[in-house]
């Protein structure tokens, strides 16, 4: 190849080093087409205003998920202190002599046992499997300076029952080396108990550890503690056997002392009116007929469930109608609902919905029912003339709630 | 028309091209640092230094300049150009083709980290183990089923498709796999949530007694936490079900679709670690007298990959390197944990596929210029050897 001169110009000197770059180059044809082309296929991304989801991954990492929770309790805004729920999921009963700690991002429910500052038992929920029955009890196992355990040793451990089913019974005994201090702890016993499986949505481990002459004679307690984990309000069904209850569960609950007990909660339903599926917060939802926009609904909160009067207006300001003074508000009838007057709220307008998408014409019924530990509200909500011609199925409905 | 490509083609490759180029990277970083007082380091990172263009205001006036993407772009064309067609191709000048080629391999080596590197942040507690990191400054949408067991499939939206939405604008998805679309409406660019309020008119919707508020966009643009409004509507029956998005919340929201529990998950973008890391234990030690005062931390992990376990202390400057990927020890917490309070480690992860590039490039500008000066030296003794005789 000849030498470029001085005195060629800087294309030259490129034609001559590389002429099939020189002709790529300058082709202006080729660059159009460069620069057509990213935008053609950025455009390919979309179809009417739709984007497409064509990302995904597989993951085995555990998801948080409080599953049915309301978007104050996942937001942290639940201004209702939960009753010893533990970031709402569970309640439970604490036994003598266990001292209740605050709850941390990592254990739903933290004690003290025994008044011995080492001695503790704590709640875990992971989603999923948790890492699975094996590999758990051989981390503690590890924990306490102990071998593996075998597949047949696993097979024989005890259960014990825990929320409606038998959960994995685990009593180690060694040196632990895994406090925060780092100092070998002999004579250490830890007590765990595992819920949860093959396909269940999340698995909950229960934990107790410290000296074991603190801890074994605190066997029968945590057997105890485990037999009255209950699930707590507005826990969608996720847990076998739990159902999709409404409150908590018989036997020691704030409920207990009202005599209401949301989990019990029943109800008659006009022959016409057609069942739909679970959705969360509600503990049923029903429509005139299958075909209907008409909706009626029954949530249970805990405690005022934000107040009557809160509720109502809100109710109010969803259909576009002003707010009611508290006046206003003790005046509107009222009706019997679980042996207590319960308000009856009628509001007429358009309905502006979650989404923002205003419906003219509607109508919606309410009742607040305020019960000493918990609000029953009942709404219906709809075209106006389908929720008037089932007004009086409404409060027949409302009048045959009971528990 | 090839005279005017010729003068510019010359111009582009001269070194008085080079020289300005260099002057304008020294003013970008000199207004760029200025600007970090009332800005923070990402802001600044984008507008001045991963921008085309840029309109400074440190002088008190709009100043338009190029950014520093285009400035390393040009800077790439004046070396490559300027290496092909200035210099006379002589052995003599080897040494300084050398140089300027390690000078392209390190300007393309910061390119493909710009394009590639992820960086993040990955989490751990004692005696659990960690599998993914997560960005501190990008975001993404995560749909997955609520209730199902492990592994999960994860179907994922950039924030390229969501973050940029106006007020009054909405987007909808739809993933082929997923019985739903999901429409997000209603942007707040930072937002906090609170309990609506039934005597005051919200600024935005109410979901469950729940509304967002905006707030004042943070300094730090990390430290902001969007917030949208979903709808979600069944492809089969059309029902909808709304709900809030959080960047800060604790939880995703679930609904029901296709018979089944599904969760939308507004967070951090994170990325999967081709191996797991299980933290055995995490030491801290304080300066003596000092109350709190780190002296140093570190935390022994165990490494797995392939069902082969590794254990490794990582320290304040013995990061861990294993496939493409570096943790380093970052930081820790609580800072100040209650007795029996679990503490947890944090590792900086980065995966830049041109970790080594730099350094390599300096290997060969390194040579390029012993092998100049070398030459250099040699001419030089030869011609006062030959002067004296």
């Amino acid at each position: 190849m000849p030498a470029a001169s001085v005195s060629e110009g800087p294309r030259a000197r490129l034609r001559h080093l590389a002429p099939h770059l020189h002709g790529r180059f300058f082709r202006p044809r080729a660059a159009c087409v460069l620069v057509a082309l990213p935008l053609a296929l950025a455009a390919c991304g979309e179809s009417d205003g739709v984007v497409g989801i064509t990302s995904s991954r597989v993951v085995a990492s555990p998801r948080p998920v409080l599953l049915g929770a309301s978007a104050a309790e996942r937001l942290g805004l639940n201004p209702e202190p939960a009753p010893a729920t533990g970031a709402g999921l569970f309640a439970w009963d604490v036994p003598e002599g266990w001292e209740e700690l605050p709850a941390t991002s990592q254990r739903v429910a933290n004690f003290r046992v025994g008044g011995h500052p080492e001695a503790e038992c704590y709640l875990s929920v992971l989603s999923g499997t948790g890492g699975g029955l094996a590999a758990n009890i051989n981390r503690w196992r590890q924990q306490l300076s102990l071998p593996e355990a075998s597949s047949a040793e696993l097979a024989s451990l005890e259960t014990i029952p825990m929320l409606s089913r038998q959960a994995t019974l685990v009593q180690l005994q060694g040196t632990y080396a895994g406090g925060p201090d780092k100092e070998p702890r002999a004579e250490t016993m830890l007590v765990g108990a595992i819920h949860g499986g093959e396909g269940a949505p999340f698995t909950i481990f229960a934990k107790l550890l410290g000296p074991a002459a603190v801890i074994a004679p605190q066997l029968p307690a945590f057997k105890q503690f485990c037999a009255s984990l209950r699930v707590a309000d507005r826990l969608h069904a996720g847990i076998e056997g739990g159902g999709a209850v409404s409150g908590t569960s018989a036997g020691g609950g704030p409920g207990s002392e009202s005599g209401f007990d949301p989990s019990s909660l029943r109800w008659k339903a006009p022959a016409s009116w057609v069942k739909r599926p679970e959705r969360a917060m509600r503990s049923v939802t029903y429509a005139p007929a299958a075909e209907s926009e008409s909706e009626c609904y029954v949530a249970v909160l805990g405690g005022a469930g934000g107040g009557r009067e809160a509720n109502i207006n809100r109710w109010r300001q969803q259909m576009g109608a002003p707010p009611l003074s508290d006046t206003e508000i003790e005046a509107l009838p009222t009706i019997d609902v679980l042996g207590s007057r319960a308000t009856l709220v009628e509001v007429t307008g358009t309905y502006a919905g979650m989404g923002g998408e205003a419906k003219g014409q509607y109508m919606m019924l309410g009742v607040v029912c305020v019960l000493p530990s918990y609000s029953v509200f009942v709404k219906m909500i709809g075209p106006e003339t389908e929720v008037k011609a089932e007004r009086s199925n409404f409060i027949a409905f409302c009048q045959s709630l009971e528990s | 028309m090839s005279k005017v490509l010729d003068v510019l083609l010359q111009f582009l490759s001269s070194f008085g091209f080079a020289c300005i180029l260099l002057f304008l990277l020294l003013v970008l970083t000199f207004f760029g640092t200025l600007q970090q007082v009332d800005y923070g380091i990402y802001d600044v990172q984008k507008k001045y230094f991963e921008s085309l263009f840029v309109l400074d205001d440190t002088l008190g006036f709009p100043l338009p300049l190029p950014g520093a993407a285009l400035v390393l772009v040009l800077l790439s064309v004046n070396l490559i150009l300027g290496g092909i067609l200035r210099p006379r191709f002589s052995w003599s000048r080897t040494g300084v083709l050398v140089a300027h080629l390690g000078i392209v391999f390190m300007l393309t080596g910061n390119l493909v980290k710009y394009l590639f590197a992820t960086e993040g942040n990955l989490k751990i507690y004692e005696q659990d183990v960690g599998t993914e990191y997560r960005s501190g400054e990008h975001w993404e949408i995560a749909v997955y089923q609520a209730g199902g067991g492990m592994p999960r499939r994860e179907y994922l939206i950039p924030e390229g498709d969501f973050l940029g939405l106006e007020r009054g604008e909405s987007v909808t998805f739809r993933g082929e796999e997923l019985p739903f679309d999901i429409t997000l409406h209603d942007p707040v660019a930072n937002a906090l949530p609170r309990q609506a309020d039934p005597k005051t008119v919200p600024a935005h919707l109410i979901v469950d007694g729940v509304t967002l508020r905006s707030i004042p966009l943070a300094k730090e643009s990390e430290q902001n936490a969007p917030g949208f409004y979903v709808t979600v509507t069944d492809r089969s029956t059309g029902a909808r079900q709304h709900d809030i998005l959080w960047g800060a919340q604790a939880y995703p929201p679930t609904f029901l679709a296709g018979g089944a529990s599904w969760a939308i998950d507004l967070r951090r973008q994170c990325w999967p670690l081709p191996f797991t890391v299980r933290l055995d234990k995490f030491t801290h030690e304080i300066h003596p007298r000092s109350g709190n005062k780190s002296k140093a931390f570190e935390s022994d992990v165990t490494m797995i990959d392939s069902g082969i376990e590794r254990p490794v202390k990582i320290s304040m400057n013995a990061p861990l390197r294993h496939k493409g990927f570096t943790l380093f020890q970052s930081s820790y917490g609580p800072q100040d944990p209650r007795s029996n309070e679990p503490v947890y480690s944090v590792f900086a992860v980065v995966n830049d596929p041109a970790e080594d590039m730099p350094l390599y490039a300096c290997i060969v500008i390194t040579a390029g210029l012993l092998v100049h000066f070398t030459q250099r030296l040699t001419r030089y003794i030869r011609t006062e050897s030959k002067r004296r005789v």
